[in-house]
């Protein structure tokens, strides 16, 4: 931005019992000022009956997600300045319900993300229940799922996503993304059971691979890139029917080197399991 | 009519301490418990997921690392103020919880054979911070609350705010909370209850945490009877961001980044030669502000002052594969890449050593003797006092996984026990309560023509307690302090919300969660102007030293209508005598 | 916890402005709207085409009599332009056919899962499977398609005969 700005002007899309405006708002601009500050601002001097989402100011929480200015984003994590324009506009999320202004309901959302089972699913319940040693994950195998493990479950691909908006039923790239980090992991033994519940009519083969969900993902995962491996994967089951071992645990570490650093002398004899007990009682 | 909904175990929370109780109550005996999870803000959302250094365990005794050994960094991080015994069962029961989360799908950092990595932290004498790629705690809750959709016999209730707690006759009957997407007023109505609320950083305006940390559980605690312990002890991290106060990890210091003053000289070797910049959190806070009220610090165009922590000389490689998180965030709020230039830190209000008074199990207690039946507190809301006067680093995930597994178990077996005898909680008592509660929050606050400003309130208070009850303080500014408070308090009566609506008002909420804040912002200035020693976190320019023949023993603060009245009770010590603290 | 969905106002785009729109959003998306719209355009030919030429089993006069139809309506030279329209609707589609079908199926050129936070060159994430190989494969697969629509033009519109 050459000039300087000095204020912005804020149009927020709000909506009241069926009824939709424009509000106009004017704010003051200081250096690195981001959208929600600007929120937080009309809130608490200009209008204090603005409804919107805000937890943890630093983009991990997923909370703020609207669209600004045309594309879904974090709005604790857009610097203004870095828009190129004064005018910003905001409007709640795409194919969402919208309860008040700019908070939507996410029911449906959490709901879609629980059907495709994702939690590490192994057969060894005794190993899981009562752990001895870690399972062997080697940088490699790492690699290969970590990516999608960085969701924050904000909303913004499910907007930006066009099958969403035709299909109910689609699971939307947020599910999808997370059945395939779960049945990429090596850990996981339980691919077949998800490769039945996304081959559907209304499963991933509704995408289309227009990319927009990566495109405004704010933490980088990608979610387009694990719908395609997904369908590879889940081609090359229904032809060959074949795959890899789940990892082992860990043998046990034999040596035992003597402590650098020890701690001082106890003061007092005691004997933790009955001070414990005793405590308990 | 008030809607009254009924559960087994009542989980009020959703960070890392209440998941991991909500999981350990479904694994035993699936179906015979149900649980309802009540939450402020959507699940995935609480400010669990902030946490960044890691969880230390001991995870490798065979390279040299032992129990007794963690015990005592504990202890002696505590400035000799934990209760030892809490310190020897979380030290020996924190290898299996890891190994647990790795079992549920956590992507722990490796080492190259696959096993588990650590790394070393502040305060630690072994390298014993297990850590995922920098960003621990949204991993962990990850983890947890994908383990939590494996199983059927719970319910969730996102955004609703709880209002007070309900204990008659030393029984723990249920809570009030307001739903926040249409604005009813609901009563919850449990056997059991587990509060795991968080901290109380959001008194402090240069703070590193969410703006829904408001010390909601210590307040509703606090006017239900239950007394509020060691509350003056609030830990300040050394390293947070201007002028936003977002956290910059402890890991940084960690990998061997150096803290410098405006002529660039490493300045902690004058406070802490053994360690440098690996001393406890509040010996670098303090050493900090000393360079900076020596004239030492650099002045931002914000108003506040700062000193430098220089990365660069880590390498490109070791900050990409290690510290990627905090790069980012200098990135999009400082506009710095610390690959080749410093950040600018300043120490910040982190974390709350105090909290629910407790006992050794995590149950809470009226006094010394006299538990609550059917109410435990888990996590940072909870004081068995782990923590003693100062946190280590990575310690305060560690207990939140510590104590919601052990209040899990314990609320497990007192509702199977009390479900064989299936006594009715009285109902004529609770909606008399009920009653008058909604009549307090509906028609006092938002039936009001007139009144106060509530963000104006909030601004006095956070900007007042930013000034005066930080790193260091002395006599009379904590007695001015505690005078603004009283007259916040005073024009907090008159306070209106202007907002109408009956979804999502979020300034009649804001002005329920401000009442919090001034609760337990008096109780910590009370507490505060008590102590006359300086202990850990807790420092005072008149009284610099320690004074153990005095004061080696816990505040109580309990509720009464003039202002907190103040209790003391004793220092469980079962192995070490309390010391000089050098590093 | 039933809660009453019908009260909030529903906002979801629907099929028309929500998958049809793709202002501001990146090339990949209006890939996938120009293939629909093709895909459309495709089918009402289709089905045009089909209507017209099952004349020929019904005699030899109503043959005529339909190709004469089609020129009153649009003209001669309509018709050729109306049959370029539908060959470049042809052309885009298939390739960008082949494209879907080779990332799709083989996962090709997308390039391979790696954590998004190693490597910050911008402050905001670069999704790799937008960029790279993929977006080559697309530009590639427009290209071909519209030199090969150019030498259709070329056919249509002069006396070549291959």
């Amino acid at each position: 931005m050459s000039k300087e700005i000095k204020e912005v002007l804020v149009r927020i899309l709000r909506t009241d019992n069926g009824r939709s405006w424009w509000a106009e708002y004017k704010v003051p601009f200081f250096e690195g000022m981001t959208v929600l500050d600007a929120l937080n601002y009309i809130r608490e001097r200009l209008d204090n009956t603005l409804a919107f989402r805000s937890h943890c100011r630093m983009g991990v929480c997923g909370s703020c997600a609207v669209v600004i200015n045309g594309k879904p984003r974090l709005a604790c994590n857009t610097q203004i300045a870095r828009l190129g324009t004064d005018v910003v506009e905001l409007k709640p999320l795409y194919n969402f319900p919208v309860i008040r202004d700019l908070v939507v309901d996410l029911v449906d959302f959490f709901n879609k993300h629980r059907r495709m089972k994702p939690y590490l699913i192994r057969r060894d319940v005794k190993e899981r229940e009562e752990p001895t040693r870690e399972y062997r994950v080697t940088p490699e195998e790492f690699e290969r799922y970590t990516q999608f493990t960085y969701c924050i479950m904000c909303g913004a691909c499910v907007a930006a996503c066009p099958t969403v908006s035709a299909d109910n039923l689609y699971p939307g790239p947020q599910a999808l993304a997370q059945a395939y980090r779960y049945l990429a992991d090596p850990r996981d033994e339980g691919w077949e059971e998800r490769l039945r519940i996304v081959d559907d009519q209304h499963g991933v083969w509704r995408c289309h691979f227009a990319g927009a969900c990566s495109y405004v993902c704010p933490k980088g995962v990608d979610p387009a890139l694990a719908i395609q491996l997904l369908k590879k994967e889940l081609f090359k089951y229904k032809l060959f029917k074949r795959r890899k071992k789940a990892s082992e645990i860990v043998p046990p570490l034999g040596v035992k080197a003597p402590s650098k650093k020890q701690p001082p002398p106890f003061d007092y004899e005691f004997n933790i399991e009955e001070v414990i007990k005793y405590e308990r009682e | 009519m008030v809607e009254i909904i009924d559960h087994d175990v009542l989980v009020l929370g959703t960070g890392i301490a209440g998941l991991r109780a909500a999981i350990e109550i479904m694994r035993r005996e699936e179906g015979k418990v149900n649980v309802g999870v009540v939450s402020k803000v959507a699940i995935m959302r609480s400010h669990s997921v902030g946490a960044e250094g890691g969880t230390a365990a001991v995870l490798y005794p065979e390279e040299g690392d032992s129990f007794e050994l963690h015990a005592w960094d504990t202890v002696k991080g505590s400035d000799f103020l934990a209760d030892q015994d809490v310190v020897f069962d979380f030290v020996r029961a924190m290898p299996r919880e890891i190994r647990l989360l790795e079992h549920w799908g956590l992507p722990w950092s490796r080492r190259p054979d696959g096993r588990i990595a650590q790394r070393p932290f502040g305060g630690h004498s072994f390298n014993r911070a297990t850590f995922a790629a920098d960003k621990t705690g949204f991993f962990e809750m990850r983890t947890l609350y994908d383990k939590l959709l494996e199983y059927d016999n719970w319910e969730r209730y996102d955004e609703y705010l709880a209002t007070s707690l309900i204990i008659e006759d030393g029984e723990f009957k249920g809570f009030t909370a307001i739903n926040q997407k249409t604005g009813d007023f609901v009563v919850f109505r449990g056997l059991a209850g587990i509060i795991a609320t968080g901290g109380t950083s959001q008194m402090y305006k240069f703070g590193t945490t969410a703006v829904g940390v408001t010390g909601d559980g210590v307040a509703m605690a606090y006017r239900a009877g239950i007394p509020a312990k060691d509350m003056e002890f609030l830990q300040f991290h050394p390293t947070g961001l201007i002028p936003s106060g977002i956290l910059l990890t402890e890991g940084a210091r960690g990998e061997g980044g150096h803290l410098k003053n405006k002529n660039g000289e490493r300045f902690m070797k004058k406070y802490a030669p053994e360690k440098m910049e690996l001393a406890p959190r509040d010996i670098v806070s303090r050493a900090m502000m000393r360079e900076i009220l020596e004239g030492r610090g650099v002045e931002h165009w914000s108003g506040l002052e700062y000193v430098y922590i220089d990365l660069t000389h880590l390498g490109e490689e070791r900050i990409k594969e290690r510290l990627p998180l905090i790069r980012e965030l200098v990135l999009k709020f400082q506009g710095i890449d610390i690959i080749s230039e410093p950040a600018l830190v300043r120490p910040t209000a982190h974390y709350t050593m105090g909290g629910i008074h407790t006992g050794s199990n995590y149950q809470a207690m009226f006094d010394d003797k006299t538990y609550v039946r059917g109410l435990w507190a888990a996590g940072e809301v909870a004081c068995a006092s782990l923590h003693g006067a100062n946190r280590l680093g990575t310690n305060s995930t560690a207990e939140c996984l510590y104590s919601g597994a052990l209040t899990g178990a314990q609320a497990f077996k007192y509702v199977l026990s009390k479900k064989e005898k299936r006594a009715n909680p009285s109902s004529t008592s609770i909606t008399t309560f009920a009653e008058k509660e909604q009549k307090r929050i509906f028609e006092e606050v938002l039936g009001r023509e007139r009144g106060e400003d509530p963000y104006e309130i909030k601004n006095e208070l956070r900007e007042m307690m930013d000034r005066k009850f930080y790193v260091f303080r002395t006599g009379e500014e904590m007695a001015e302090g505690l005078k603004k408070i009283k007259e916040l308090k005073e024009r907090y009566r008159k306070v209106r919300a202007s907002d109408r609506h009956k979804e999502f008002n979020y300034n009649w909420l804001h002005v329920i969660e401000l009442g919090f804040l001034l609760d337990v912002a008096e109780i910590l200035a009370t507490s505060a102007y008590a102590r006359k020693e300086s202990r850990g976190a807790h420092y005072r320019l008149d009284y610099p030293k320690r004074d153990d023949k005095n004061w080696l023993k816990h505040t109580l603060a309990y509720h009464t209508p003039e202002g907190p009245r103040l209790d003391y009770i004793p220092v469980r010590i079962i192995a070490w005598k309390p010391r000089e603290r050098k590093y | 916890m039933s809660e009453n969905k019908r009260k909030f106002k529903r906002f979801r785009s629907g099929f028309w402005s929500g998958s049809l729109n793709p202002t501001g959003f990146n090339l990949e998306r209006w890939a996938f709207t120009l293939h629909r719209v093709t895909g459309f355009i495709l089918i009402a030919y289709l089905i045009a085409h089909l209507l017209e030429t099952r004349n020929i089993a019904i005699s030899p006069e109503a043959w005529s009599a339909a190709l004469g139809m089609v020129k009153q309506l649009v003209g001669p030279i309509g018709e050729k332009v109306g049959l370029w329209i539908v060959a470049g609707c042809a052309l885009y589609h298939g390739a960008n056919g082949i494209r879907l079908i080779l990332t799709e199926m083989f996962a090709a050129l997308i390039g391979r899962p790696r954590r998004p936070d190693l490597d910050h060159k911008t402050v905001e994430y670069i999704p790799f499977s937008l960029t790279g190989g993929q977006r080559a494969l697309l530009l590639a697969a427009v290209i071909i398609a519209i030199i090969l629509w150019f030498v259709a033009a070329a056919y249509l519109f002069s006396n070549w005969v291959i």
